[in-house]
């Protein structure tokens, strides 16, 4: 996929020879030579660090540019690869002492720009951390550093019988910090549960410098529940940087099912009725046609054709258990309109439908360059009538709209696709994004149910909340971070108040206009 | 003086929302959210007074006229049920038991399981571990939405009807267990569970013969902890255990809940009489297996050892992983405070609860040790359940040393969302 490039107009007030990098049509610069920071600053950097791990060349800091949420670009000032919490907490301390933001950045696989320095500052990527420091097969425990990537945990404890249950589409490149940033959901959690019931304690570098662990191997706490109020904070309360995660024993037996349906209305109401009924699945996965036959096409996974379509059920646990839930999986699908139904016959069969599933992202890249990923959350009865507004949304803006969702706990995706250089296109793409959003809040949804809201959607939080909440919440960022140098700008809307940056060149960033308002007044698209 | 103040604050309250019982006390009787807003904000405006949320028990140890108790008895309400969405929407005053009554008709309960006379306001603001929490998770988990009211009275919210949700900051993470410090809870969303096709809740009674017969040696323990987790790994369908021992009764017993469909249960039952019958022959005991749901729910509601109210004992909450867990009660069966404390194990759980009865309290040296094994040498926590009254506690547990940035982050909690000081004492 490509990156965006916008069209850009010179801000008025802005010297010339700075350089320009936008932030959802917003303009935001940085000095010439790419860096805010004094050379004394970087210096001391380099000394805490080691010259090797502070990048600050401008080629170099374009690799961190962005995340998986293309619409969305700012280069930092410079980025720091810490191999220690000392180092990490070195550089926070300093970040503290020159009033500069910093951001942690695990492996920029988020897709809601949570991760970019859009006030500048110092980016931390904490991929040198990636030791898995214990695996406790007793306690069913693992203990970590944050840059450890998702898939290798599962790899490792697998001999012993157990797995770690976040499993979220890109498991094989992000990282459990990043995971515990977003709180990270994925196909399993379903039944299993997001990050944030996985996570029984965490080393955190606080805004102000200090380290501490917040809950342990014990997994209890004193009064407040850090660790819980800790993940999905989107690195606004500090730095993770090891993490004690659950482990869970493999489940005895697993079964996953293939059902097409002619229409979509069939499928949403098979799901409403499994999980009316109790059953349990450890995942019901949606698929539409246009995705189905995209990912077909890239991993020949023989999805049926001519389905609207196509649920993804996979059941576990005792084998008697399975095969109980089998016969009343089957019986509820009888009273819909299944055109196919069929299931993996081993192993490798289940693996690839998963891999399939997890590559539908991978596979639009061969229909379009980039594309717009919604995830939204509704009451999952309300999918019918919500899928039945993107259908005709997609239709009014004239945008190829791709459903790949987590339909067990009504977790849409929708996957608005587009062309970065085609300009108009993406004046649709962002408008029907906008629209969707609407309708998903309109049924009692919420913004985000696996993703974070981030710099992406930080400006739709005040059709969730009003002032007083937001305000409200507000205020448990400046507990952990008075002075608002951990990733400002992020999940509340403009002036917020959390965040002082030092760049007032940058406050623009921080207006976070809607994007529609933008495209209109700034002559964006 | 104070007597004046809250005289005043009476007078300056719409009509109803203040009551006055027998002997003279004030409390407060909220229909409604906006009048428990107007109570707190109106409160704030009168230095020294505390407002105690009313746990669903009598106040039987802090009646000063400062601490005006709040009751939500009229703050009890099903707001929304969505039996297709497995997630019900009430408001805090309402108990577990009617909660369960609701939703009954539609074959559907809490997944947590606490005793019925229990309120929600009371699990918000104590997160109490529970017998099922290992299949179905912690009691934060349960919650999906919350409305609240911040210290001022101001409303804020997170989640909804929703099974999934990183919108925001996890304001129910500030609200559960911080024993109603932060806000006050006005409606909340919970989910619920399926009632299995079948189920089985039993009492296995491990050692029913006289005590001085048969002491609580490390090697009977350790038997007895080594067999439940072997009972644990063998039964399918259990949803949930705890292992416990009272000293009014004899001998340590064991709660199991089991449920699924009658052809996964049954071959459960049969798995279980067999694994009784195999102690029974092994050791020198009568080990029973109490089949009535009434012996269950008996138990159930003594071990509510948190229970609002009962302040006269000192609980300790001992959270350690399994395998540490099972080396505390093996190690420390002999030792004589441990032999008088009452004992309650949540395996799945991770937490352990210790109770001793006046006068038999452990001395404070005892505490002591109790503290620096779990805490320093195994990756424990210790914590006081309830609020204990005329013990001689070492520093550890009275003021346990933390980190000095939860010192802060406490500090500014308080400021930020009690900033009137209602909620609590003083920062």
């Amino acid at each position: 996929m490509h990156a965006i490039i916008p069209q850009p107009v010179w801000p008025a007030g802005v010297p010339k020879g700075a350089q320009l990098c936008y932030v959802i049509g917003v303009m935001a610069t940085t000095t010439p030579n790419n860096t805010c920071l004094s050379t004394q600053q970087l210096n001391a950097l380099r000394q805490a660090l080691g010259k090797l791990y502070v990048l600050d060349k401008p080629e170099v800091l374009k690799t961190y540019e962005c995340d998986a949420c293309l619409l969305i670009k700012a280069p930092p000032d410079v980025v720091v690869l810490p191999r220690t919490v000392e180092e990490v907490a070195t550089v926070v301390r300093l970040c503290n002492e020159w009033r500069i933001p910093f951001v942690p950045r695990g492996a920029g696989t988020g897709l809601s720009g949570g991760a970019l320095p859009v006030d500048g500052g110092v980016l931390i990527g904490l991929n040198r951390m990636d030791r898995i420091l214990e695996v406790d097969a007793v306690n069913r425990l693992a203990v970590v550093e944050c840059g450890v990537v998702n898939a290798w945990l599962n790899r490792e404890v697998k001999p012993a019988g157990l797995f770690y249950a976040p499993d979220p589409s890109s498991q094989t490149a992000c990282t459990i910090g990043g995971n515990v940033a977003e709180n990270a959901g994925g196909i399993h959690c379903l039944k299993y549960g997001v990050t944030t019931d996985h996570v029984l304690g965490l080393e955190v570098v606080t805004p102000e410098g200090d380290v501490v662990w917040l809950g342990g191997r014990h997994g209890a706490y004193r009064h407040v529940n850090w660790v819980n109020m800790f993940v999905g904070s989107e690195g606004t309360m500090g730095i993770a940087t090891k993490a004690i995660v659950k482990l869970t024993p493999v489940p005895d037996s697993v079964k996953v099912f293939l059902a097409a349906f002619s229409q979509t209305a069939q499928a949403t109401g098979a799901v409403s009725q499994i999980i009316a009924s109790g059953l349990g699945p450890s995942a019901l996965e949606f698929i539409d046609d246009f995705t189905a036959q995209a990912v077909d096409a890239a991993f020949h996974v023989g999805f049926p054709k001519g389905a609207e379509a196509v649920l993804l059920i996979e059941l576990d646990g005792h084998p008697s258990e399975v095969a109980e839930k089998e016969v009343r999986l089957k019986a509820i699908l009888e009273t819909f309109e299944v055109s196919q139904l069929r299931f993996a016959t081993n192993e490798a069969e289940r693996l690839q439908l998963w891999q399939a599933r997890k590559g539908a992202a991978a596979a639009y890249g061969r229909i379009m360059p980039a594309f717009y990923l919604h995830d939204c959350v509704i009451p999952r009865a309300e999918l019918t009538h919500v899928l039945h507004i993107i259908k005709t949304v997609a239709s009014d803006y004239e945008v190829l709209i791709g459903n790949v969702f987590h339909a067990g706990d009504g977790n849409l995706h929708p996957n608005i696709l587009f062309d970065p250089a085609d300009s108009a296109m993406m004046a649709r793409v962002l408008e029907a994004g906008e629209v969707i959003l609407k309708a998903c809040l309109g049924v009692g949804g919420v913004l985000s149910g696996e993703h974070g809201i981030g710099l992406e959607k930080a400006h739709f939080m005040d059709q969730l909340f009003g002032p007083v909440e937001l305000e409200v919440m507000k205020r448990l960022k400046r507990v952990f971070d008075p002075m608002g140098l951990a990733n400002p700008a992020k999940i509340f809307p403009a002036g917020g108040g959390c965040g002082e940056g030092r760049h007032s060149n940058r406050e623009a960033v921080k207006a976070g206009l809607p994007l529609k308002q933008l495209n209109a007044d700034q002559g964006w698209v | 003086m104070i007597k004046q103040v809250v005289q005043q604050l009476v007078q300056a309250l719409p009509e109803g929302l203040a009551r006055v019982d027998a002997d003279d006390f004030v409390w407060f009787g909220p229909t409604e959210a906006a009048a428990l807003a107007t109570l707190l904000q109106t409160a704030g405006q009168y230095p020294g007074l505390t407002l105690m949320p009313d746990l669903g028990q009598p106040i039987e140890t802090d009646r000063r006229w400062s601490v005006l108790p709040v009751s939500w008895e009229l703050l009890n309400e099903i707001v929304r049920l969505r039996a297709d969405e497995y997630l019900i929407t009430v408001q805090p005053g309402m108990t577990v038991g009617e909660m369960n009554r609701i939703l009954a008709p539609h074959r559907q309960r809490l997944g947590t399981l606490y005793p019925s006379s229990r309120t929600l306001l009371s699990l918000i603001g104590q997160d109490l571990p529970c017998l099922t929490q290992g299949s179905v998770g912690s009691f934060r988990q349960q919650v999906t939405g919350i409305k609240a009211l911040t210290g001022a009275g101001e409303p804020f919210k997170y989640g909804g009807e929703v099974v999934k949700n990183v919108t925001g900051y996890d304001m129910v993470a500030l609200l559960v267990g911080s024993r109603h410090q932060y806000g006050l809870p006005v409606e909340v969303t919970l989910k619920t569970v399926p009632i299995p096709e079948m189920e089985r809740r039993l009492v296995i009674d491990l050692q029913p013969v006289d005590e001085t017969a048969l002491p609580s040696t490390p090697a009977l323990m350790s038997t007895f902890v080594d067999e439940i987790k072997n009972l644990q790994a063998e039964l399918n369908t259990l949803k949930g255990i705890a292992l416990f021992r009272l000293r009014a009764s004899i001998g340590w017993k064991c709660l199991l809940d089991c449920g699924g469909w009658r052809n996964t249960v049954q071959p459960d039952m049969e798995r279980l009489q067999a694994w009784v019958q195999a102690l029974d022959a092994r050791g020198p005991g009568l080990h029973e297996l109490d089949c009535e749901a009434s012996a269950f729910d008996h138990w159930l509601d003594k071990l509510d050892w948190q229970r609002p109210g009962q302040s006269y004992n000192l609980v300790l909450k001992v959270a350690l992983p399994t395998a540490q867990a099972r080396e505390f009660l093996v190690g420390f069966a002999t030792a004589d405070w441990f032999d008088a404390a009452d004992c309650l194990w949540y395996p799945d759980a991770g937490v352990m609860y210790l109770r001793w009865r006046s006068p038999n309290y452990p001395y404070s040296a005892e505490l002591e040790t109790i503290v620096e094994w779990v805490e320093q040498h195994h990756d424990g926590l210790v914590t006081l359940a309830v609020r204990p009254v005329n013990i001689d506690l070492p520093d550890t547990l009275a003021q346990p040393k933390e980190p000095e940035a939860f010192e802060r982050w406490r500090y500014r909690l308080r400021q930020l969302y009690d900033p009137n000081g209602l909620l609590g004492p003083p920062v």
